[in-house]
């Protein structure tokens, strides 16, 4: 047998409609911050992610899923990244992360963060430059443990105004729009709120990594730049509070949600990768049917 | 061959084969492998481990034979290896079991494919613990 075997009484298509306003924001802000090379960034993947819906699943081009994988993916996306790559995770996403699992529903990972990743991994020149171009000046990321990374001000952070992804542009417009998820019941507060809690805790407890020494002290006890830069903010409302690749019950999805931030800021710590979200994304989903396997297992045994 | 793709082809070998019953002893072969490197063995501490991979309890585990492989730089590495190979059967394998439905993937893709391309995304996902 397998689940899951409770179903929400809401529609796949309204639910999607409701994620894709709660990205709205999110996009506008990449627009507005980088102008028409991210516009068409989120045209290519979404158009790529829409097209292969609709060879491999006509059916259910409709839903909206689809369009919500191909603008997800988009915004996990470096601003100058090419058009070609965008199209390519966006059709690597709804192909590979979804259907190659038998579609909506069926997917244990993510599509987005799996099509990240497997180009973070096959092209790595794409997502790891030592700095990003900014503004004209090439500087690197907040999170990065390079020399020459500067750790920009509070204020500075929180309007974006750090290179990084298209998500990145705007935290208050992902916080926003997180908000707008929540407040829709399209997702459970428990994880954003769990992730968010256990990056800030394990932040301030982990000590600092051999790698970070001298280069990014700024990084150690200090959550602030963990929340608003990489990709935390979007994961924590947007990519772990898929319902598909989550565990089914509530504490099942505190420790789903602690996994991810043990994964994104080891990663951040103690690894030469600048940021860990994605990766702690399908790390969780992965751990997902054993955290339901071990509560449901404990719930057994407390029942005699 | 490094570490953490010798465990990544162990914990292959482990979820692709039928697993023996006591598939967690072959946790035990990176801490033994590099005990073996601090012996003055040389060369032959590569083979002294592959000997101990295949003795009676770990015999059926092809998986412990490809642990014994790699040269281990440090115990951190051999530990890394040990928690990879453990922790990724585990999750994999309820993975596999339970939110793979076999009978909703595309029919050419049914069956090993479908294992091996959760294997793939779970050897990128992993990637930075090569690192650690």
């Amino acid at each position: 047998m397998r689940g899951p075997f409770l179903h929400s009484s809401q529609r796949t298509a309204a639910i999607m409609r409701q994620v894709l306003l709660a990205l709205a924001p999110i996009t506008v802000a990449a627009i507005w911050r980088h102008g028409a090379g991210a516009a068409l960034l989120v045209l290519a993947a979404l158009s790529a992610a829409v097209t292969v819906e609709a060879v491999l699943a006509r059916a259910s081009v409709s839903d909206g899923s689809a369009a919500v994988t191909g603008v997800l993916f988009a915004l996990l996306l470096p601003a100058g990244a090419p058009l070609w790559l965008a199209a390519l995770g966006g059709a690597l996403a709804v192909g590979l992360g979804k259907h190659a699992f038998g579609g909506l529903g069926k997917n244990p990972f993510n599509p987005a963060a799996l099509a990240r990743v497997v180009l973070m991994g096959l092209l790595p020149v794409y997502f790891f430059a030592p700095a990003w171009r900014w503004d004209g000046v090439t500087q690197a990321s907040p999170l990065s443990k390079a020399a020459g990374a500067l750790l920009p001000s509070a204020s500075a952070l929180l309007a974006g105004d750090a290179p990084g992804a298209l998500a990145q542009a705007a935290p208050w417009a992902v916080l926003l729009g997180g908000l707008v998820l929540l407040l829709l019941r399209s997702a459970d507060w428990r994880i954003p709120l769990a992730y968010l809690a256990g990056v800030t805790l394990l932040v301030l407890v982990l000590p600092a990594g051999e790698r970070m020494a001298g280069h990014a002290p700024w990084l150690v006890g200090n959550p602030l730049p963990h929340l608003l830069s990489g990709g935390t903010l979007l994961t924590a409302f947007f990519l772990l509070t898929d319902p598909v690749t989550a565990p089914f019950s509530p504490p099942g999805k505190l420790v789903f949600a602690g996994v991810a931030a043990l994964v994104t800021v080891a990663t951040r710590l103690y690894t030469p990768y600048p940021d860990g979200a994605a990766l702690a994304v399908l790390t969780a989903n992965a751990c997902a049917p054993l955290i339901d396997r071990a509560l449901v297992w404990r719930k057994l045994r407390r029942a005699g | 061959m490094n570490h953490y793709d010798a465990s990544f082809l162990a914990i292959a070998c482990a979820l692709m084969t039928e697993r023996p019953r006591r598939w967690w002893l072959a946790g035990a072969i990176p801490a033994l492998a590099f005990a073996l490197t601090l012996l003055p063995l040389g060369h032959f501490a590569a083979i002294v481990a592959a000997l101990v991979a295949c003795t009676p309890p770990l015999r059926p585990a092809a998986a412990a034979l490809l642990l014994a492989a790699p040269r281990y730089p440090s115990v951190r590495a051999a530990a890394v290896s040990a928690g990879l190979y453990l922790c990724g059967v585990a999750v994999l394998a309820a993975l596999l079991e339970d939110r793979l439905d076999q009978d909703a993937v595309p029919a050419f893709l049914r069956g090993t494919p479908a294992r091996l391309l959760v294997l793939a995304v779970a050897y990128f996902s992993l990637l930075p613990v090569a690192h650690l």
